[in-house]
């Protein structure tokens, strides 16, 4: 597949501060990329990179085949979406959308009808010429999105767009954002900190950390097969163990040494025997109800913590346990990246 | 009870910010009030004699020309500046917030003594040095007032939002700054022009009775007649408060003139809907 979007050694340092480090991707037609990272991490700032809203001193950028690096915002055909909506608070709902085709001088027919196609896809359309300081969060985002969409731009970025939002809009509108993605076939990149949203909704997921990409994965091998301790430890839950602390319970890893890091996740720990599993001796701490699954806290006897999820149905844990954990769970992670910084 | 507190507290201010307007209106329109606690008689003689003096006239025109070009200089060259600085040059913002406060600091007699001291052997009219002093004392309240306007709509945000459309400066400036700052450049505006309106100090310091504006005048009149200067002052608040309404009814005009805009485009939104 031909690469639609492609970033080489980008680089951007504000003062002293090193905000990207050499950050090198690419992203294909139609796909729903997403970066996700803590705060700070610099994937707004590369989202604003990617629109022209800052500049990086370093580094080239591509676009259908052409750079862009040294293009002016508005010249970049790149659609923004962010994340306090930034809509005109003197316009309509109509005239936001229709901002950015007056612009490109269209004829009024086409204007028309294209703003109410968008409108018609967001389900905005009787709020056309409804002031858009009227409209809820989740009605200004959708105008947001539809006024994006309206010049037709080759990619989309979303800086955030859901986050000011309450949790079930929120959940409406990840929804949404996905089905306009694929009708359209658009190529999104979208930013959030929330890695819940990230895997839900996304095609690839590129984790940040500190100015660089760490793992660039699809959902599921991101969360079975994360590439360092921090995608380990900042995707999902998990136990982790050092190598001392896992020969104490079973000898399969012993050749590995201490180079390296293991991981279970709590829903793969199991409470009756298994074959080939090893066990753990345990002392039932607490128990939590996360909605469809109860959290179960242990601690070893040496006061370490592991956690266990099990759906709601599940009440026979007694209080003083064995838990089993296959060795094929265990998720076996280098940590050399880490000791060299 | 606690209606009645509110009620009693705002009718005690507005007895305290409105009695001397009063008590100068009555003492511009009293023909003596000296020998009792009240006017012997009420006259519009004062008001009369004024609109009949060329000199009042005159400072009345020299004032108004002064706070018009210094408005405008304010919009031309200010307002401008700092829309560029908000969006291109953040970092500076803290830096000048401060700058601009160096006005309040430096007492107006040491302004006008250096001033003096470096242009009164120059070339240059003391009237643009007075444009300039005035321009000086002008950007707290101009700065701040701008400044807190564009943080508050999210200036830079908004127009980053438009140059993703793809939308050239020019139409962004037409649509989205100047619908957005009407009300903080509407107050800056109005602040500007009555402040250098009633400018006494740099004015009477800098040049004094060469432009005799409207506040020289009325100190003038004042140590020849009280009622005199009472009906100036009057005058002067009339024509402030005329000047501002005016303001204000300007901007409700324009913001109708788009709601009509609006609302005659809705036939067309419903053509489209039942074409649909």
């Amino acid at each position: 597949m031909k690469n639609y979007l492609t970033t080489r050694n980008l680089s951007l340092s504000f003062g002293d501060k090193k905000i990207l480090k050499d950050i090198s991707f690419d992203v294909q037609k139609g796909e729903f990329v997403t970066l996700l990272g803590p705060s700070g991490c610099g994937k707004s700032t590369l989202l604003r990179c990617i629109a022209g809203l800052e500049q990086p001193q370093e580094g080239i950028l591509e676009l259908d085949g052409e750079e862009i690096q040294n293009r002016p915002t508005r010249e970049r055909d790149i659609g923004f979406v962010f994340q306090h909506y930034a809509l005109f608070p003197t316009m309509t709902v109509f005239e936001n959308v229709a901002f950015g085709l007056k612009a490109r001088k269209l004829e009024k027919g086409t204007i028309n009808q294209r703003v109410f196609r968008l409108l018609d896809l967001v389900q905005l359309t009787e709020f056309a010429d409804t002031n858009v300081q009227r409209l809820s969060g989740g009605q200004k985002q959708r105008v947001a999105l539809a006024r994006a969409l309206a010049t037709e731009p080759k990619i989309l970025l979303l800086d955030e767009p859901l986050s000011a939002l309450d949790a079930k809009i929120r959940k409406q509108l990840q929804k949404d954002l996905r089905h306009i993605q694929k009708e359209l076939n658009m190529t999104m990149i979208f930013v959030t900190h929330d890695q819940e949203e990230a895997m839900l909704i996304s095609d690839r997921v590129f984790v940040l950390e500190a100015g660089e990409i760490v793992q660039a994965s699809s959902p599921f091998e991101l969360y079975t097969s994360p590439e360092n301790p921090f995608v380990a430890e900042f995707i999902g839950n998990n136990v982790s163990f050092d190598w001392e602390e896992l020969n104490e319970y079973t000898s399969v890893f012993s050749g590995m040494g201490n180079r390296h890091l293991y991981y279970v996740r709590p829903e793969l720990i199991a409470t009756r025997e298994t074959k080939g599993a090893f066990r753990i001796p345990v002392k039932l701490q607490s128990v939590s109800t996360l909605g469809n699954i109860r959290r179960y806290r242990f601690e070893t006897n040496r006061g370490k913590e592991i956690l266990v999820d099990r759906l709601n149905d599940w009440h026979d844990i007694p209080e003083t346990h064995f838990l089993y954990i296959d060795p094929e769970d265990v998720i076996v992670v280098d940590v050399q990246r880490v000791v060299n910084e | 009870m606690k209606k009645f507190l509110v009620t009693l507290t705002l009718s005690l201010f507005a007895i305290y910010y409105l009695s001397p307007l009063l008590a100068t209106f009555f003492y511009a329109s009293s023909t003596s009030w000296e020998k009792s606690i009240l006017p012997d008689d009420f006259t519009l003689q004062w008001f009369v004699q004024l609109l009949g003096d060329r000199a009042f006239l005159g400072a009345v025109g020299r004032s108004l020309l002064l706070a018009t070009l210094m408005t405008m200089i304010v919009f031309i060259v200010l307002v401008p500046t700092m829309i560029w600085i908000h969006l291109y040059f953040p970092r500076w913002d803290q830096a000048l917030q401060k700058i601009v406060l160096l006005p309040y600091a430096i007492p107006g007699v040491i302004l006008v003594t250096a001033l003096l001291r470096t242009y009164s052997k120059s070339n240059i009219p003391m009237f643009f040095v007075l444009l300039g002093a005035l321009f000086i004392s002008m950007l707290p309240i101009v700065y701040l007032g701008i400044s807190n306007q564009m943080k508050l709509v999210n200036m830079k945000e908004l127009v980053e939002a438009a140059e993703t459309l793809g939308v050239p400066m020019f139409p962004i400036i037409r649509s989205v700054l100047i619908p957005n700052l009407k009300v903080g450049t509407t107050l800056v505006s109005l602040m500007v022009f009555s402040s250098v309106f009633g400018e006494y100090m740099l004015t009477n310091l800098l040049i004094g009775g060469r432009f005799e504006t409207l506040r020289i005048y009325m100190l003038r009149r004042m140590n020849e007649n009280g009622h005199v200067a009472s009906a100036v002052m009057i005058l002067y608040f009339l024509f402030l408060l005329v000047t501002a309404f005016s303001i204000f009814y300007f901007n409700k005009k324009q913001t109708k003139k788009i709601v009509v805009r609006e609302k005659m485009e809705e036939p067309v939104y419903e053509k489209l809907l039942n074409h649909s």
